[in-house]
């Protein structure tokens, strides 16, 4: 009952690229992300807030 | 470095067009959505109006819960935050306005095409191809308008939230195009290239991936720039928004397949969905949890702020449904759980937690900005806040326990799972009844909370004046790009593809070349770390100056997106179709049973009823034999359908005689006491459209399925050959019915379903296998 689907064999270089390629450039981020400077964090934690414009108006 | 100051005024007008946009058209959803939920309880309430019928309604809803509401919403805050991060006025203001007006235009259309029974018959992608067309020149419009504006940017870094608006437009591009290519057989129809298992796969790629890349990554970006702008403090860490956005947009596009659990769906690619979409938990709960630990230090201003409460909850529920999901997305729980009320739980925990209240949040965070007027009343924010919330746990409880009890009794069996507990169907229906009404109060108040948004931003609004935000920049030099050879011809890049091809010559070829592979692989990777070592600067270099390049990053994204579709498409798309039907071929519909069918699609019949009978006993006790991957092969579209509020029909065709068709369309309680089903008196009034059959033929032949080149007046004369036999049929039971009434098609189509001719099984090979 679940031996149901034939698929050529050359069909398997697919998900196996696609796994490579996905472990080599997470992995890749991952680590660069994780061996940022902490300047570097700062600077890009602190990007929204970089437009100096003036807080909403109160509410009376 | 250059010190020109220059003073950018925001576009902030199409900002305050989409956020209006946004709400009208989400009080137009949640309206219609009460609307269906009441129609479940009282079918009466589907006024015998075609326009009106739950199958012509749920697409409209769905279509202006996530195009029209949460699509007005994300383009608002993408627009917002994007200017301010980038510290430049949006490229052009004609684009803008391109942009906006031809999003409301298609939304309109779609208001318009959809009650009329004009559909592609595929979820989230209903709407007929002129509209697809002009969907993907809009598309086009705002990413040009986008990455014109980052190309013009006066700050060179990109902020994590450009990064998810990024993902958003490319992939979205992608799954629209792929999933809507369709044949076009008039100006109002069209079959889908694809058709059986394919289509299947191509629409919940997209679908699920709609959610991702729609519903999901574009309000990640608004989160995580909204939520540090409303709590005043940074995001709790960036180098988690980092690898929480990498590993999301690598992972989600796999997990399609997790809404073909159990079905014909091959194997592998099921294994394939369930796998990736429980690794997805562990991404989402990295942005949830960042986004929740940016409110540290805020907490108390929960009390009383009411946009924190949204976005706090918002993300909280965020976290609730990926982590439903991936449950649901388990074989075993999805056995109980697919087809039932419980995945619309899931559904609308998170659309009316997560989009709604973070769409709720940035409304109230952006209104007294861009109109320079306090908020009318914090307290009525508050207020929908705690009406909205008990809304949604109303909402979700009723169908968590509706769909767990549809489950269960569906699946019951007993004497040792050879017999049905529940052998009607309608024993499930009457169960649920009050958890259906549950639904009903549970959503109209949500809608309720979300009128008492429209009355508070409507009192803040009027009579202010509208104004643009500010900034004064210095315009800085910016390292130049890195184009094509910085991109790719660099040490990172490079090493990672020698080392990729060592590895496939090692997996794939055997004797030499295999030891070759493996070596070059090894050699390859420790060149790598020697490199880095030595040489880490200029990797870092490189990251960085990745980080400041938007083409650069764009592309890289684009391959995280598109690979997991390709390894899961284009095998099930090359599959010899002949040799992968198992022993079962479907029987290419005669010209009255197409007509039949396409009017079952117009109707919205697969939206109540499934035609795929799962491996599982229960099915397969309850409707007959598992459906075969080649039963469904030359249907274009797809019917294996998504929810079961009537029974599967997959192998509906010899149960009944033409006269409880006949009885049942006419008024479906004749034949099911306590059914819901509407009534189609319009059937039996309209004639079927048989001119239309030559060019819907043709089309299908031209798609693969082996129909003979009939002339015109030979499928007219099969078509009156076929409805006299069916009208006779009728006539001898006391139904009096003109042959050529539409009627007669859906009965010819009806009967037919489950024919299919035997074949001889190949078996599947395997290597190493003889």
């Amino acid at each position: 009952m679940f031996d149901r689907v034939i698929y050529s064999n050359w069909h398997v270089i697919f998900p196996i690229a696609a796994f490579v390629v996905a472990a080599v450039i997470f992995g890749a981020m991952c680590w660069r992300a994780l061996r940022m400077q902490r300047g570097q964090v700062e600077h890009f934690s602190r990007l929204p807030f970089a437009d100096d414009e003036p807080p909403a108006p109160p509410h009376e | 470095m250059s010190d020109r100051k220059v003073t950018v005024e925001y576009n902030d007008r199409v900002v305050r067009q989409f956020l209006l946009a946004a709400v009208g058209w989400g009080l137009v959803a949640m309206l219609v959505g009460v609307l269906i939920a009441s129609q479940l309880n009282f079918w009466p309430l589907n006024f015998n109006r075609a326009w009106l019928t739950f199958g012509r309604l749920r697409p409209l809803h769905t279509n202006a819960a996530i195009f029209a509401f949460v699509g007005n919403m994300m383009f608002a805050g993408i627009y917002y935050s994007t200017q301010r991060l980038v510290k430049a006025r949006l490229a052009s203001d004609l684009l803008s306005a391109l942009h906006f007006w031809g999003w409301q235009a298609v939304i309109v259309a779609a208001a318009i095409t959809l009650p009329l029974g004009l559909t592609r018959g595929k979820e989230y992608a209903e709407l007929i191809w002129p509209i697809n067309l002009a969907v993907t020149v809009i598309w086009v419009v705002f990413a040009v308008n986008f990455f014109w504006t980052l190309a013009r940017r006066n700050e060179p870094s990109l902020y994590v939230a450009l990064w998810f608006y990024i993902a958003t437009i490319v992939t979205v591009a992608m799954l629209y195009i792929v999933n809507h290519l369709s044949l076009p057989t008039s100006w109002t129809h069209s079959y889908p290239l694809f058709g059986g298992v394919q289509d299947a796969l191509v629409q919940w790629w997209y679908g699920h991936n709609a959610v991702a890349f729609f519903l999901t990554t574009p309000i990640l970006g608004i989160m995580y720039y909204f939520v540090p702008k409303a709590a005043a403090r940074p995001v709790y860490s960036y180098r988690l928004s980092v690898i929480h956005f990498w590993s999301l947009v690598f992972v989600y596009i796999w997990a399609g397949p997790h809404h073909l659990l159990n079905t014909a769906l091959p194997g592998w690619l099921q294994a394939l969905g369930m796998t990736f979409s429980l690794m997805l938990w562990t991404p989402s709960w990295g942005g949830m949890l960042n986004g929740l630990l940016t409110l540290r230090g805020a907490w108390d201003r929960l009390r009383t702020d009411p946009v924190l409460k949204f976005f706090a909850a918002g993300v909280t529920f965020y976290g609730m449904a990926t982590f439903e999901g991936p449950m649901l997305a388990i074989k075993s729980v999805n056995a109980l759980a697919h087809y039932t009320d419980w995945i619309i739980g899931h559904v609308h925990g998170g659309t009316l937690g997560w989009n709604g209240f973070m769409a709720a949040g940035m409304f109230y965070w952006l209104a007294p900005r861009l109109w320079n007027r306090p908020l009318h009343s914090p307290a009525l924010a508050n207020l929908h806040f705690w009406i909205g919330l008990v809304g949604i746990l109303l909402y979700v409880s009723a169908m968590w326990t509706s769909g767990i009890t549809q489950g269960l009794m569906l699946n019951a069996t007993a004497e040792h799972g050879t017999v049905l507990v529940y052998p009607n169907f309608l024993d499930t229906l009457n169960a649920i009844r009050p958890m259906m009404l549950m639904r009903v109060l549970g959503g109209g108040l949500y809608l309720t909370g979300f009128v008492l948004l429209a009355y508070n931003l409507g009192r803040t609004i009027a009579g202010a004046e509208p104004v643009n935000g500010t900034i004064e920049v210095f315009v800085e030099a910016r390292p130049g790009p890195l184009g094509v050879r910085g991109t790719v011809l660099n040490a990172p890049v490079l090493f990672s593809g020698l080392a990729l091809l060592s590895a496939c010559l090692w997996l794939f070829t055997g004797g030499a070349l295999n030891l070759l592979g493996l070596f070059a692989t090894i050699i390859f990777v420790l060149l790598a770390i020697a490199h880095y070592q030595a040489r880490a600067r200029h990797w870092g270099d490189w990251y960085d100056r990745l980080l400041v390049n938007a083409t650069p990053f764009t592309v890289l994204t684009f391959v995280a997106v598109a690979v997991g579709g390709l390894i899961q498409i284009i095998p099930t798309l090359t599959v010899e179709r002949a040799a992968n039907v198992e022993d079962r071929l479907e029987v290419p519909y005669t010209p009255l049973e197409l007509a039949g069918r396409d009017l079952y699609i117009r109707e919205g019949c697969y939206l109540c009823h499934s035609q795929m009978i799962r491996t599982l006993v229960p099915d397969v006790l309850r409707y007959g034999d598992y459906s075969r991957l080649g039963e469904s092969i030359y249907d274009h579209p797809f019917q294996w359908g998504s929810k079961r509020t009537g029974p599967d029909l997959a192998r509906e065709g010899g149960k009944y005689p033409a006269a409880w068709h006949y009885d049942h369309l006419l008024d479906p309680r004749a034949t099911s006491v306590g059914s819901i089903m509407p009534r189609y008196p319009w059937l039996f009034a309209q004639d079927t459209d048989v001119a239309a059959l030559k060019r819907k033929i043709d089309v299908l032949r031209t798609l693969g399925v082996p129909y003979p080149a009939w002339s015109a007046s030979d499928i007219a004369a099969a078509v009156e050959r076929q409805e006299r036999q069916i009208a006779g049929d009728l006539r001898a039971q006391q139904r009096l019915v003109a042959p050529e009434k539409e009627v007669v098609a859906l009965i010819a189509y009806l009967e037919k379903l489950g024919q299919s001719t035997p074949v001889a099984p190949q078996i599947a090979s395997r290597p190493g296998s003889p």
